[in-house]
C-alpha cells in the first residue's frame, strides 16, 4: 500500500481528467520524438552519403541544387559540362582524386549514373554478385534498386528520361545489361544504377536529344564503346585525371582535397575563374539543415504547445482532485503520515502521469515515424535507415517527468498545507 | 497517558478552549463534554497533535508533543493514538483490508496482514475484507473505522461524537463497542460528545463551557 499503489488507485477514481492529460502529453512527446528520430535520420543519411566528397563541380546554377543532384541524387541536374574544362581541375595539385558522374535517365525510378569505378570504391561497396561494367551498356545495379525492380545479372533494361522514369522517351534501342549486384551500403549507392560515362553518351547520341551532352558530343576523339575508355577511368593516369577520355559532356565531377587548404582557394577559384560552378556538400547541406530547421522548429514549437497544454491539464486535474481527496488526505494524516508523504503523494501522481504520457508518445512517435519512413520511401524514393532509439529521447522523457513534477507541485503544495483540523471538522 | 497544563488555544480574538490542568491515566476512560462551540473536537486535534496550542503544554504518555518536529509528530500519532472519528473516513480508493493495512504503514509499522485480518475478524467484518467503504452498511463502515483505530494498539483512543448520529440500541451497542475494544488493548479512552446519553457509561467527566466572543 504505498504511495504509488494510492496514486494509481486515486487517479482510476478520476479517469478522464487523467486520460486527457495523457493524450495531450502523448501527442506532444510524440511531435517531439517524430522530430527527433527524423532530424537525426536526415543527417545521419547526408552524413553518410556526402562523406569525402569535399567539392561538387558542375554547371552553373543553385549550389543546393548541384549537391542535392550530385551527390544525394533527389533534385534534378543543373545542366552538363565539358570534360576539358573538369580535366583542368583534377590535375589540380590539391586534388586527390575526382569522380564524373553523368545523369538524366533512370529505370522505373531508380537513377541510372554514368560514372567510373571510383564511384562504388568511394562507397566502399562490394559486389553481391557478377562483376564492375567493363564496357558500354553493362551496368551494375544497387541493392535497392535491384531488390525492387527485380534486376538481376543477366537482366536488361532501357532507361527512361527523367527521374521519374515511367513518363517521357524510352531508349527501346539501346538496352543495358546488368553484369553485377551491389550489396546494400546504406548509402545512396543502394537506390542508383551504375555505368559507364560512354553508355550515357551512346544512349543519347542516338537519336535526336536536344541536351547540351548531345549538342557538344560529336567530337570526340575515343570510341565511347571501346574497353579503353573504360580501362583508362580506372587511374587518374594517362592524362584524364580520373576522367574519361575525350571532350563530350558529364553532368557533375566529386572531388577530393588532398589538403583541407584546398577549401580556402579551389572553390573561389573555379567560381570566378572558370564557367563551372563549385559547391561544397557540407556548407550546402548545412544550408539545407538550416532550411528544414524552421519546419522543424515550427513542429517543435508545436509539440511545446502540446506539453504546455498537458501540464495545464494535469494541473488542473490534480486540482480538482485534491478538492475531493482532502478527506482522505486530512485521514491519512491522522493515521500517522508526515506533510513530506502527502507531498509525495500528490507529486507521484504527476510523475506517474507524466512518465505514462511519455512513454506512450514515445511509441506513437516510433510508431508515426515508421509509417513516415514508409511513406518517403514509397512516395519520394528518400528511404530512411534505422529508426532506433535516439539518445535524445532518455532526454525527453525525463523533461516530460519533470514538467509533470512542476505541474504537480502546486497541488502537491496545496497538500502540504492542508489543514486537517479544519477538513475533519467540515463533515458535521 | 494525557497531561494538559495551561492549555488554551484560540482563533484570532476569538478563544475556543481555556484548560488549566487535564490528566488521564494510562487505561483510564473519560467523557468531554459541552456544548456545540464548547471545544471539544479542539481539545481532541490538540490531543492529538493535529494542531498546536497557543499556549499550555500537551504531554502524552509523557512526550510532550511540541518538543517534537512535525513529521515526528505524525508518525508518533500513527503509532500512539487511534483516532475515530465521526463520519470514519475510510478511504473509498481502498478495500476494507487496505484501509486497515494503510494505518499500519502510515504509522511507520509493518503491514503484517494477518494482524490487520485479525483486526477486522475481532469486530467481526473480516468477510468484508475485500469490499469498498462505500458498500458498507453504517454499521459496518463504524466496526471497520474502529478496527483502523485500534490495529497499531494504540495507547489512547481519542473518538469523535461517535455516537451522536445514533438510535438508542445503536449507541448503546456502539459505546460498549468501542470501551470494548480500548480495554482489550488496555488504552485510554477520550471520547467527546454532546450525547447526553453516554454519561452513565463514564465516571469521569470533563465539561467544557460555551464561550463567547472575547470572553
Amino acid at each position: 500500500m504505498n504511495s504509488f499503489v494510492l496514486g494509481m488507485r486515486t487517479i482510476g477514481r478520476r479517469p478522464l481528467p487523467a486520460v486527457l492529460t495523457l493524450v495531450l502529453l502523448m501527442l506532444g512527446i510524440a511531435t517531439v520524438v517524430v522530430v527527433l528520430l527524423f532530424e537525426r535520420e536526415l543527417e545521419d543519411r547526408l552524413g553518410r552519403d556526402a562523406r569525402g566528397v569535399d567539392l561538387v563541380v558542375g554547371a552553373k546554377g543553385s549550389g543546393l541544387q548541384l549537391v542535392l543532384s550530385a551527390v544525394f541524387h533527389i533534385d534534378v541536374p543543373t545542366g552538363n559540362v565539358r570534360l576539358p574544362e573538369l580535366r583542368e581541375i583534377a590535375r589540380h595539385p590539391m586534388v586527390a582524386g575526382v569522380i564524373p558522374l553523368s545523369l538524366g535517365d533512370a529505370y522505373r525510378g531508380f537513377r541510372i549514373v554514368g560514372t567510373t569505378h571510383a564511384y562504388p570504391d568511394h562507397y566502399g561497396a562490394r559486389l553481391a554478385g557478377g562483376r564492375l561494367w567493363e564496357r558500354s551498356m553493362e551496368a551494375v545495379a544497387g541493392a535497392r534498386a535491384a531488390r525492387e525492380t527485380g534486376l538481376r545479372e543477366g537482366s536488361s533494361f532501357v532507361g527512361a528520361h527523367g527521374l521519374e522514369g515511367d513518363s517521357g522517351f524510352h531508349h527501346d534501342e539501346q538496352p543495358y545489361r546488368v553484369v553485377g549486384v551491389l550489396r546494400e551500403t546504406g548509402t545512396v549507392l543502394d537506390r542508383l544504377i551504375l555505368v559507364n560515362s560512354a553508355s550515357v553518351w551512346e544512349v543519347h547520341s542516338v537519336h535526336d536529344d536536344p541536351t547540351p551532352a548531345d549538342a557538344a558530343g560529336g567530337a570526340d576523339e575515343a570510341d565511347p564503346s571501346s574497353t579503353e575508355a573504360s580501362g583508362a577511368e580506372k587511374g587518374a593516369a594517362g592524362g584524364n585525371f580520373g576522367l574519361p577520355p575525350g571532350d563530350r559532356e558529364v553532368t557533375a565531377m566529386l572531388v577530393r582535397y588532398r589538403t583541407p587548404l584546398a577549401a580556402i582557394s579551389l572553390p573561389r577559384a573555379i567560381n570566378s575563374g572558370t564557367g563551372l560552378q563549385a559547391a561544397s556538400p557540407a556548407q550546402e547541406t548545412a544550408r539545407l539543415f538550416y532550411l528544414v530547421g524552421t519546419g522543424l522548429d515550427a513542429f517543435r514549437a508545436f509539440a511545446g504547445v502540446l506539453v504546455v497544454a498537458s501540464a495545464l491539464s494535469l494541473f488542473i486535474a490534480l486540482w480538482h482532485a485534491l478538492h475531493e481527496q482532502r478527506y482522505d488526505l486530512a485521514v491519512m494524516r491522522t493515521l500517522g503520515a508526515s506533510r513530506g508523504r502527502i507531498l509525495r503523494f500528490v507529486l507521484v501522481q504527476g510523475a506517474v502521469l507524466g512518465a505514462a504520457g511519455a512513454a506512450l508518445g514515445t511509441a506513437l512517435g516510433h510508431a508515426s515515424g515508421w509509417v513516415l519512413a514508409q511513406w518517403l520511401e514509397r512516395e519520394r524514393n528518400l528511404s530512411m535507415g534505422s529508426l532506433g532509439w535516439a539518445p535524445e529521447e532518455g532526454v525527453v522523457i525525463a523533461g516530460a517527468v519533470l514538467i509533470a513534477l512542476v505541474a504537480a507541485a502546486v497541488p502537491a503544495m496545496r497538500a502540504y498545507r492542508l489543514d486537517v483540523a479544519a477538513v475533519l471538522a467540515e463533515r458535521r | 497517558m494525557i497531561e494538559v497544563e495551561a492549555l488554551e488555544h484560540g482563533f484570532a480574538e476569538r478563544r475556543v478552549l481555556d484548560l488549566p490542568s487535564w490528566r488521564v491515566a494510562a487505561g483510564e476512560r473519560c467523557l468531554v463534554v459541552g456544548p456545540s462551540g464548547s471545544g471539544k473536537s479542539t481539545l481532541l486535534h490538540l490531543v492529538a497533535g493535529l494542531v498546536a496550542p497557543r499556549a499550555g503544554v500537551v504531554r502524552i504518555d509523557g512526550q510532550d508533543l511540541s518538543s517534537l518536529s512535525a513529521s515526528a509528530r505524525d508518525r508518533f500519532r500513527g503509532r500512539t493514538i487511534g483516532l475515530l472519528l465521526q463520519s470514519f473516513h475510510l478511504l473509498d480508493t481502498l478495500s476494507v483490508l487496505d484501509n486497515v493495512r494503510l494505518a499500519r504503514r502510515l504509522a511507520g509499522l509493518p503491514e503484517d496482514r494477518a494482524r490487520c485480518r485479525q483486526g477486522l475478524e475481532a469486530l467481526d467484518v473480516a468477510g468484508l475484507a475485500h469490499a469498498r467503504p462505500s458498500t458498507l452498511s453504517h454499521g459496518q463502515a463504524q466496526r471497520v473505522a474502529l478496527a483502523r483505530a485500534v490495529v497499531n494498539r494504540p495507547k489512547l483512543i481519542l473518538a469523535d461524537e461517535p455516537t451522536s448520529s445514533l438510535d438508542d440500541e445503536s449507541c448503546e451497542r456502539v459505546a460498549a463497542l468501542v470501551e470494548t475494544e480500548a480495554e482489550r488493548h488496555g488504552a485510554a479512552l477520550v471520547v467527546a460528545t454532546h450525547d447526553s446519553r453516554l454519561r452513565a457509561r463514564f465516571e469521569r467527566h470533563l465539561a467544557l463551557r460555551a464561550r463567547s466572543t472575547g470572553a
